[in-house]
């Protein structure tokens, strides 16, 4: 037994001991409760038999080199989301809603307010805000909608203010091309831009995409592997209305807590 | 408590679009519900951590097809599903401050342990309180919430060397704190903690 294991059962032997609840009335309640609830309320429709026509890209030989680039380095899944672009465009209000009716349970859909809309390639990503809070919505290339995150209460603007910024989703999303990374946040009133820089583990190589900023929110999603997440470093760099702009700023430290101005 | 598994059992694969979900969650629910209620309830108050366990199971009910197979990467999920939770409920309270793990206790005055193992527990106690809360969350996932290291990275968000580098210096500070000097000084840089092994015992 080597001294860590010693420390570990020493730290083991001196915690608290707690009887077995899951038998108990309140954890056999909330089972039946969640149980009962539909999983998807708005099921995604059967998988149409061709794919969505690919989005004309400005400036397309570039930016799909640059998200090829991207894609392969980072990713190393081949084909694999080729069409992403580090550049988002956006989408109709129309498609944005259609998005988030298919995503949302009935209640919260009904009331929610599409902040961001975006599309990268094939496919497009929407963050709702309702009173409750804020959900985003991620539909894939084969027109597949998903919630991907949480309901989770917004920092106020007011004290975001000018500068600050919060970044409230950062999950990991498994999808038939490998897994993405989901980005949402709220910005500071002077906030015009938000970039996201991946580092590798060596530092040799880094890719960088823009965020949709939009009414004082951003987000944007990019396709990152298990493993590559766990060794990338990733920053954020917010630009200013004044054309200032605040670089390196963690995204772990910004996941655990806003930058207030 | 934890028990050690050392080959994690395997919940069912899960079609989502049949009534596999109901079974296979129900198993889900019933195997990791006291590890998931103990996991928040040592970082939250008292009073939101069945609200924070509830949430936290809504989620993987509506995402049970993303949940792991394996009962060990299952509960990895939830704890870190849970901790977004926690965080996202801290940030809306605009508390911003981190609690201390509750997860250490005293030895009980009746105890009947012998009084070298009683004041040795009182020792740890006491060097256990002295750590921050960020040392105390590294030694709770792995001596007392069982995850592996690379699992324990995942659920805080950051790389397998960072976590093993985490794991490494909080032992260390704890051991200064109980007077102990490790017989060899460990490097600054372990080597990233391994799947297979528990802990990451850097």
């Amino acid at each position: 037994m080597t001294h860590d294991d010693v420390l570990d059962q020493a730290i083991r032997s001196a915690a608290v001991p707690v009887p077995p609840r899951v038998g108990q009335e309140p954890a056999r309640e909330l089972l039946e409760r969640i149980v009962a609830t539909d999983r998807r309320p708005h099921p995604a429709p059967a998988r149409s038999p061709h794919r969505r026509p690919r989005l004309v890209i400005a400036g397309a030989a570039g930016a799909l080199a640059a998200a090829l680039a991207f894609t392969l380095t980072l990713v190393n899944a081949g084909p694999a989301f080729a069409s992403w672009t580090p550049e988002p465009s956006p989408i109709s209000d129309t498609e944005a809603r259609d998005i988030a009716g298919r995503c949302l349970p009935a209640q919260e859909a009904s009331v929610a307010r599409v902040v961001i809309g975006e599309k990268r390639g094939e496919y497009a990503y929407v963050n709702a805000v309702s009173p409750a809070g804020s959900q985003t919505c991620f539909r894939d290339r084969n027109g597949d909608v998903r919630n991907t995150s949480i309901l989770t209460v917004l920092t106020s603007a007011e004290r975001l203010g000018a500068r600050g910024i919060e970044m409230y989703s950062w999950g990991q999303l498994s999808t038939d091309e490998g897994y993405v990374r989901i980005m949402a946040g709220h910005v500071g009133s002077q906030v015009t831009s938000v970039e996201i820089t991946l580092r590798t583990e060596d530092g040799d190589s880094s890719r960088t995409a823009r965020a949709t900023v939009r009414d004082g929110y951003f987000g944007a999603w990019y396709p990152e592997g298990l493993d590559e997440s766990n060794s990338n470093t990733t920053t954020l760099t917010i630009r200013l209305a004044d054309g200032s702009t605040v670089a390196n700023l963690s995204a772990s430290e910004l996941y655990e807590q806003p930058k207030l101005d | 408590m934890t028990e050690r598994r050392d080959a994690p059992p395997k919940r069912k694969s899960v079609d989502p679009t049949t009534a596999d979900a109901d079974s296979a969650f129900r198993e889900l629910f019933e195997a990791a519900y006291d590890d998931l209620l103990l996991f928040v309830e040592r970082r939250a108050h008292l009073a939101v951590a069945d609200d924070v366990v509830a949430e936290t199971f809504l989620i993987a009910w509506r995402r049970l097809d993303e949940v792991p197979e394996s009962l060990g990467e299952a509960r990895a999920w939830l704890f870190t599903v849970a901790r977004n939770v926690l965080r996202n409920r801290q940030r809306s309270d605009q508390r911003q401050q981190s609690l201390a793990l509750r997860v250490l206790r005293e030895p009980d005055a009746t105890s009947s342990v012998e009084a070298d193992l009683a004041a040795a527990r009182v020792d740890l106690v006491t060097a256990w309180q002295r750590l921050s809360s960020a040392d105390q969350e590294v030694l709770t996932l792995t001596a007392i919430e069982d995850l592996t290291g690379p699992q324990a990275a995942h659920v805080l968000g950051i790389s397998r060397p960072a976590f093993s580098l985490r794991l490494l210096r909080a032992r260390r500070r704890l051991r200064q704190h109980l007077g102990q000097q490790p017989t060899s000084e460990p490097t600054d840089v372990p080597a990233p903690a391994g799947p297979s092994r528990r802990g990451g015992s850097a």
